[in-house]
Parts: structure tokens; C-alpha cells; sequence
């Protein structure tokens, strides 16, 4: 390594340190402004810190920091001396001076030089050092400084953990081989199931060759008897070795199964960061435009360690951003307002991150005066996106929601420089292309929470395979909210053209295969309607079967078809085939324009009219399912289950959730369930194994039990038997149908 | 050479001629480098035959699986799984603005070639033989010849063979779906 290399590695090795000092320095100071309990040992802290980036940038020569740090470390000696106080100018310049540093470790790793007066730092940090000259009688923290120099000590940081730097191109390049494995593994179990069919038919064949040799042993020929029994020893090998095939393939499929699933969730974990990665710089972000705008505001935020792809979490940074600008902004109101209508004069804004399935869920909520829907449909009206007579005809909680639509703020002003005048459209786009969902509720009075949901990964999406117009498309299951029935919807129509109401709001109808341009098909009570949902739309789609769930491998349509409309890409699935991955937001956009119109005629539903005003209709036959009675769904796959409760949920059950049989076990200790709804193959407990002790124990032994499962040869079905269940539903296009109706006769 | 071994199989033939092939490129390194000489591979489209430059072909599989994707121009199959990796196939026949043939092809194929930045699979009915071709010997092709894709037209041989250029068919912007900025 020459010179200029080993110099490069240095910075940027200083660069990764220095981050860590400025950051924990910045999380102290904001911390003592707010106020601590016991000052002495983040003081003392902050001083080393200050300390250690100054030594740190002279041992690289980064004379730079050098400077600004020496005269941190400066402040900060006085503020530990007690000679100064924690004011907001102190902090203040501190942070500033923080800024700079950051700014400047940047360049040294590699970024753009910052425009930067080193100079005007400086006299800021001496200005707000020099400030308070007498000192205040300080002598009792002084003592607590001579007091606690073991509890300094104890405060030390903890050894980093070992890490090493790895470019995000190698990351990159092992994620998408990992996608690669993904379709051998959805390869090797099509093998076992075409294994299986092989198994089944060479059972059948052994039945005739049977029959065959009863009926030759009347007949006297000597060599025929001889021949067929050749023949029979030669197959009895041959059906041996399929049956060794069988284990053999099965045992394989499994291990690879099970080793391919981890290793990408091993490596998808690599990509992964905390939220807290981007959540860390909003204390500051708060606190600085509240001191800009006169406002008191706490921000709490909780589920930093929530884990998401780095590529999601880039482009989070800007949406959140907008939200917590707009809540201090528009949302809180100043003390003096606060006051007035009998709240705490200090505003509450709580971030909060957490995983559901393959989601990312953040929720940004404040106290402040919520969105007014009256000012929201003037300001529409005024902007000419809707007329004088919809936004009459609009319930308040539909006028909220016209806060996204394109052209809804000024875009005149918006710059993220500027940050305050960005509006909720400009968030909206962004969280469409990221394939997500925002939804909003508010209160007059007493405030706003806005809730995003984004997938987790990137490379791998879970889908929903549906069948339409005798294709099959997936459907990211982010974007798949819900699966009805039609005889458990509630249709009717909103301005000539078919909706469904769901929990109070009309959400347009249409047919996936209209909506994508080939012959539609009417409502029947065999469709089924996806719910689905992108950023701030939401419609249902009419499908002819939803065929189950499945995590693929996202590709790009390939060259030239660089954007196709209605498609995000495509998958390949385990029989070779490829699959299109819908672009919901496209889809929704059709599908409000009118497209995929669908005519909605069973014999239980009236006919869309051509009115103007809502029509629920009661739909269909009553469910058939009582109110309150609870499934218990075990299956081993987070996607299935998700994909099964919801699909129970549509049909009126109370669903809990097990990840496997011995989870399922202990749950049924102590929670009564009226149904189990099982897979077979699972960890730790298969599903025969928990039929077996749901019978053998005296408290559950009548309890119904369904197990749902790929296996589909008569020996498995025997043992399903055996072990006790009470049906047997095989995984496949009837599925869904099968089960609820087995469901129903057993509840 | 085409009367010689009529008694043979098409497949017989293309062996035969395969070998040939091989064994001159070894025995005279000159012609094979010779720039007025090109193979190509025929593609039946009949009643018209094209000649597609064998080097610009990566593979030669049976129509099988191709997914439809609704909303495409009518001269794009769709999507198809080859080894692993998804490519488009371009169905030649519309493209090049044929009329439907009498009866439909026993045995279509796609032929996945590599030209102008891409790799794409073309669909066709049949595909025949390797020729040399001699580049200089080609006629230019009359105007309404090529339905509008001209350029893609390197020329006609003798024995009415069409010789397509690749690079040139391949670069026409109406090809391109979407551009980046999206529906």
C-alpha cells in the first residue's frame, strides 16, 4: 500500500470514529438541555469526546477539526468547571460547531468539500464560551465532579463490537445470489411434489400388476406365471428405489429449504439497518425548527432497532422528514394557543417503528390541532382539484384525505431547503415509489397521526398469486390488504359506478382483468376481491381465485420493456414460469379512471345503478359463520399465516397465530379455540404430532382439527386420519373455498 | 447442394452442413475471416426466409411458456424463462408486418439473439440451416419490401433469402417500452 492509499484508509478510518464521537456528543447535548438529573458525568463525557476528536484529527493531520474540536473542548471544559452554564446559546453553538466537524469528516471520506467558515465557528464558540463570566455557585457540582470519577468510569463505552468495512456493491452482488437460491428452492420442493406424483402413479401401477399375476395364477402357462414374476420382483426394486427417492428428495428439499431460507434471511440482515439510523437525527431536527418557531415540542421516538433494508431506509429520509417538519410546523400549536384551549404548553410528536410481517410500520402522531377538513376542501376548491359541490358532498373524513392529492400545496416554495412548505402530495409520490401505504387520521383539536407502511426488502417480495382471465399475476402482499368473499362484501355504487363500503368508505370495484386490458369477467360468488392499497389509494379488485402466497424473487421486465404500465416486474415461479409483478399504484390509477368497469350481477346483488348516491346493498346469503367463534392457525410460513388470517378474518372468525406445533400446543394450555386450522410440515411439532396430543389430552380432545397441507398422497392423508384429524384439505387453487366450507360444518 | 440431399431430413442436412462448416473454417482460416462472407442461420417465416448472422445468435429453443404481459403492442409474445433469465420475445412474423400464415407452425421457436445492447428472443416458425452468405451479392430489396423496416434489410440473396441486420432492427426506438419517467 503506498502513501496516498494508506492515507486514504486512515481518513477514512478517522472518518467512522469521528462519526461516532460527534454523534454521542450531539445526543448528550441535547440531553443536558432538556435536562439531566446528574449533569457531571455527561459533561465529563462530552469533554472527552470533544478530546478524542481532537487527538484523532491530529493524529491524521485533518488540522481542520483539529481547530473547531480544540475549541469544543474549550466550551465544554468550562461547562464541566462549572464556569458556564447550559444555555441555548451554548448548545447552540455547540451543535453548529458539530455540524461543521460533520461536514468536514464527510469530505475526508470521500464527499464533496463543504462550504464551511471555519473562522465564524470559532468566534461562536468563544462568544458563547465568554458569556457568563461570573460564575454561579457551582461548588456543590464541583464537588459532584471530585465525587464521581468512578461513575464517569462506569459510563465508558463499551468495546465496539468487531466489525469490518464491506463495500454495499459486495453486499449488493451477494443479495441478488441469494435471490438466485431462491428459485432453487422453489425448484427442489416442485421436484418433491413431482416425486410424489411419480410415488403415486408407480402405487397404481403395482395394483394392476398385482391384479395381473391373480389372474395369470389361473392360468397354467408356466412362463407367463415365470415372466410375471419377474416382472413383479423387478418393479417391487423399482418401487423401492422411487420410494428411497422419495425420502431422499424430501429430506434434501427440506434441508435446502431450510438452509436457503436462512441464509437469506442472514444476508437480507446484513443490508438491513436500525430505523434508528435515520429516526437519530430528528431530536435535533425538532428541536432546532421549535426554537426557530417559538414552540415547545417533546419527540419521543421508540422501535429504533427495527430493521429494514438500507435501500428503503435512503429513501425514508425525506418523507419523514417532511412529516415531523409539517407536525411542528402546521400541526403544533404555539404555547400561547396551547395554553388557550387547555393543553400542556408543550407539544407532543412520538415516532414510533415496528415490524408487522413483511411491513415496516412507522406511525407519526402529534398533539397538535389536526388537520381542519373545512379549510382543507377550501383550499381544494380554491386550487380548482375539486368543485364547490363535491367538496359538499365530501363526509370530514373524506376531505382529510385531500390533503395528498397532486397539486395540493404550493410548489412554488418547495425546496428542501425551505422544508416548510412541502405538503403531504409530495410525500404521497414518494411513498408510492416506494411501493407503500400512508394512511391518515385526524381530530380537530386534538391532533394528526399518519401512519406509513413499506415493505421491509427490496430483493424479495411476498406475493399474492391470483388468477385472472386464466393468468396468473402476483400481487405484492404490502399492497394486498384484504380478500373478501362477495357474499360478504357490501356493494353498491358511488357515482354510477360499482364500490364496495368498507369500514365506511366506498372504494371503487373493478375487475383485474379489465383493469389490464383484457375481457373482463363479472362478479360471481366464486370471485374473490382483493382489497389493495398504495400510498393514499386504496380499491378491490375482482379476481377469478386467489391461489396462495409466495415470496419471489423481484426482477425487472427485460430489455426494451423498460416500463410496462400496470407492472413493477416479474418473478419466476417453481414450475419455470414467469409471473407478472403488479404495480398497484398503476393499477389503482386505472382503476379510478374508470377502467375495468364491472357489472356486478349474481342473483344476490342488485345491479350497479346509474345514482348518484351511495346504495349499500345487502349483499348475499347471511355469513354463515358466528359471531366470536376463534381459529387457532399453525403454519410455519409468516406469509401463509398472514395470508390464511386474513382470508378467515374476511369470513367472519377471530384468528390467533402459531408458528409451529409446539407453539400451537402451549398456546392451547391456556386460550380456547373453537377450530385448528394446521399445516403438516413444521419445526419442533408437525401438525400429525400435534393432532395426536390435541386427542390424547382429555380437555381437547373434541377440539375440530384441519390440517391444510401441500402433502397430497393417499399414505399422508391415512396418517392425517390416524393422527385424528377431522379433515384434510390439500394447498391448491380450491383451497380457500374447500377450507371455509369444511370450517363452517365443523363450527 | 440444396438438390444433393433432398433425400436427407432438414435436421440431417443441418448436421451435414454444420460439419462442413467446421471442417473448412479449420482447413481455410482465410475465408472464414473473410469479410465478404457471412453465415447465417435461416429463419422460416414462410413463405419468407431470413438470414440472421450466427454469432449474433446465443441459442435456439422450442416456444414453450411464453407469459403473456397485457398491454404490450401486439408485435411483443411476451415474457419468457430461458436458463434461468427472462427475456423478451419479439414475434418477427407481426413485426415485420406478415400476414398470418396458412397453417399455424408445427414447431415454433424462439431464437435469442444478442445485438444493439440487448438480448432478446425472436419468434419464428422454423429454423433451417447455416449458409455462408456473400455479402457483395446482395440486392438492395425493393422499397415496399420490409414493411417499413428498411434499414433492418441488409440485403436479398440469389435464392431470395432475406439477410437481416440485427443491430439496425434492434435499435428501432418504437421497440422501447416506457421510458424511466414512467406511466
Amino acid at each position: 500500500m503506498d502513501d496516498a492509499e494508506l492515507q486514504k484508509l486512515l481518513l477514512a478510518t478517522y472518518a467512522d470514529e469521528a462519526k461516532e464521537n460527534v454523534e454521542n456528543i450531539n445526543t448528550s447535548l441535547l440531553a443536558l438541555e432538556a435536562g439531566v438529573e446528574d449533569a457531571a458525568p455527561v459533561l465529563e463525557q462530552i469533554f472527552r469526546d470533544a478530546h478524542s476528536l481532537k487527538g484523532a484529527s491530529r493524529a491524521v493531520e485533518f488540522h481542520r477539526v483539529e481547530q473547531i474540536a480544540h475549541h469544543l473542548e474549550d466550551l465544554f471544559s468550562k461547562l464541566q468547571s462549572g464556569a458556564l452554564s447550559v444555555s441555548g446559546d451554548v448548545v447552540d453553538a455547540a451543535l453548529k460547531a458539530l455540524d461543521a466537524i460533520s461536514s468536514l469528516n464527510e469530505y475526508a471520506a470521500g464527499g464533496d468539500e463543504p462550504e464551511l467558515d471555519d473562522d465564524a465557528i470559532i468566534d461562536l464558540l468563544s462568544a458563547a464560551g465568554a458569556q457568563q463570566e461570573t460564575p454561579p455557585a457551582k461548588t456543590a457540582a464541583k464537588a459532584k465532579t471530585s465525587k464521581s470519577p468512578a461513575k464517569a468510569k462506569a459510563t465508558a463505552k463499551p468495546a465496539a463490537d468487531e466489525t469490518i468495512r464491506v463495500s454495499t456493491s459486495k453486499l449488493d452482488a451477494l443479495m441478488a445470489e441469494v435471490g438466485e437460491l431462491l428459485s432453487s428452492r422453489i425448484e427442489s420442493e416442485q421436484r418433491l411434489v413431482e416425486v410424489r406424483g411419480l410415488n403415486d402413479q408407480l402405487a397404481e401401477a403395482d395394483n394392476a400388476l398385482r391384479k395381473l399375476r391373480r389372474l395369470a395364477e389361473r392360468d397354467a402357462d408356466e412362463e407367463l406365471r415365470e415372466t410375471l414374476g419377474k416382472v413383479t420382483e423387478a418393479f417391487d426394486q423399482l418401487r423401492d428405489g422411487a420410494e428411497q427417492l422419495h425420502q431422499s428428495t424430501q429430506s434434501g428439499a427440506r434441508s435446502l429449504g431450510q438452509t436457503i431460507g436462512r441464509l437469506q434471511d442472514e444476508v437480507r440482515r446484513t443490508r438491513m439497518l436500525p430505523v434508528s439510523t435515520i429516526l437519530d437525527a430528528f431530536p435535533r431536527l425538532v428541536r432546532d425548527l421549535s426554537r426557530e418557531l417559538g414552540k415547545q415540542v417533546e419527540l419521543t421516538v421508540t422501535g429504533g432497532s427495527t430493521e429494514v433494508d438500507r435501500a428503503v431506509l435512503e429513501q425514508l429520509k425525506s418523507p419523514l422528514t417532511h412529516m415531523v417538519r409539517n407536525s411542528v410546523d402546521h400541526g403544533l400549536e404555539i404555547p400561547a394557543a396551547r395554553e388557550a384551549a387547555g393543553k400542556n404548553t408543550q407539544g407532543t410528536i412520538r415516532l414510533d417503528a415496528s415490524q408487522r410481517g413483511a411491513n415496516l410500520v412507522l406511525v407519526i402522531s402529534d398533539d397538535g390541532a389536526g388537520i381542519n377538513p373545512d379549510s382543507v376542501k377550501a383550499s381544494a376548491v380554491a386550487k380548482g382539484l375539486i368543485t364547490q359541490e363535491q367538496a359538499d358532498a365530501m363526509s370530514d373524513r373524506e376531505a382529510v384525505w385531500l390533503i395528498f392529492r397532486s397539486g395540493f400545496s404550493t410548489r412554488v416554495e418547495v425546496t428542501d431547503v425551505s422544508g416548510r412548505g412541502v405538503g403531504m402530495d409530495v410525500v404521497r409520490e414518494q411513498v408510492e415509489r416506494l411501493q407503500g401505504i400512508i394512511d391518515v387520521e385526524s381530530q380537530v383539536g386534538a391532533g394528526s397521526t399518519f401512519t406509513l407502511t413499506l415493505p421491509v426488502s427490496v430483493a424479495t417480495t411476498s406475493c399474492l398469486l391470483v388468477r385472472a382471465h386464466d393468468q396468473r399475476f402476483a400481487i405484492p402482499l404490502t399492497n394486498a390488504e384484504r380478500i373478501l368473499r362477495p357474499n360478504d362484501a357490501t356493494i353498491g355504487s358511488v357515482d354510477g359506478r360499482p364500490a364496495v363500503v368498507l369500514d365506511g368508505r366506498p372504494l371503487p370495484l373493478a375487475s383485474l382483468s379489465g383493469v389490464l386490458g383484457l375481457p373482463h369477467s363479472n362478479l360471481t360468488s366464486d370471485s374473490a376481491l382483493v382489497v389493495i392499497a398504495s400510498a393514499d389509494r386504496r380499491a378491490v379488485v375482482q379476481v377469478e381465485a386467489v391461489l396462495g402466497a409466495q415470496e419471489a424473487a423481484v426482477k425487472s421486465l427485460p430489455h426494451p420493456l423498460i416500463r410496462v404500465t400496470n407492472f413493477a416486474g416479474a418473478t419466476i415461479v417453481g414450475s419455470g414460469e414467469v409471473v407478472g409483478i403488479l404495480n398497484v399504484a398503476d393499477v389503482l390509477r386505472e382503476a379510478a379512471s374508470g377502467a375495468g368497469g364491472i357489472a356486478v350481477l349474481t342473483s344476490d346483488n342488485q345491479q350497479a345503478s346509474g345514482e348518484g348516491d351511495e346504495q349499500p346493498a345487502g349483499a348475499g346469503a347471511p355469513a354463515a359463520v358466528t359471531q366470536g367463534t376463534r381459529a387457532l392457525v399453525v403454519d410455519d410460513s409468516l406469509t401463509l399465516r398472514t395470508l390464511e388470517k386474513a382470508m378467515l378474518q374476511a369470513a367472519g372468525y377471530e384468528v390467533l397465530l402459531a408458528a409451529d406445533g409446539m407453539e400451537a400446543w402451549k398456546l392451547l394450555q391456556d386460550t380456547d379455540v373453537d377450530v385448528v386450522v394446521s399445516d403438516v410440515e413444521m419445526p419442533h411439532m408437525n401438525g400429525f404430532e400435534l393432532t395426536k396430543r390435541i386427542r390424547d389430552d382429555a380437555r381437547l380432545a373434541a377440539l375440530p382439527v384441519v390440517l391444510v397441507t401441500s402433502l397430497n398422497s393417499t399414505s399422508d392423508r391415512q396418517r392425517g386420519v390416524d393422527a385424528g384429524a377431522d379433515a384434510y384439505v390439500v394447498k391448491g387453487s380450491a383451497e380457500q373455498e374447500q377450507l371455509l366450507q369444511t370450517l363452517s360444518r365443523l363450527t | 447442394m440444396r438438390g444433393m440431399f433432398d433425400h436427407l431430413t432438414a435436421e440431417q442436412q443441418r448436421t451435414l452442413h454444420e460439419r462442413a462448416q467446421a471442417l473448412s473454417s479449420v482447413e481455410d482460416p482465410a475465408s472464414s475471416t473473410d469479410e465478404d462472407l457471412i453465415s447465417v442461420a435461416i429463419l422460416e417465416l414462410p413463405p419468407e426466409r431470413y438470414g440472421v448472422a450466427i454469432q449474433q445468435i446465443s441459442d435456439i429453443e422450442p416456444l414453450r411458456d411464453v407469459t403473456q404481459i397485457p398491454g404490450l403492442d401486439k408485435h411483443w409474445r411476451g415474457v419468457v424463462n430461458l436458463r434461468g433469465s427472462m427475456y423478451a420475445v419479439l414475434d418477427l412474423r407481426v413485426y415485420l408486418g406478415l400476414s398470418a400464415p396458412m397453417d399455424a407452425p408445427a414447431k415454433p421457436k424462439i431464437v435469442r439473439v444478442r445485438a444493439a445492447n440487448m438480448e432478446v428472443g425472436l419468434l419464428v416458425d422454423a429454423v433451417e440451416e447455416i449458409e455462408k452468405v456473400a455479402l457483395n451479392a446482395l440486392t438492395r430489396p425493393p422499397r415496399d419490401k420490409g414493411a417499413g423496416h428498411g434499414d433492418a434489410v441488409r440485403g436479398v440473396t440469389p435464392d431470395l433469402l432475406t439477410v437481416l441486420d440485427l443491430d439496425q432492427l434492434l435499435s428501432d426506438p418504437r421497440l422501447i417500452v416506457g421510458s424511466e419517467e414512467g406511466a
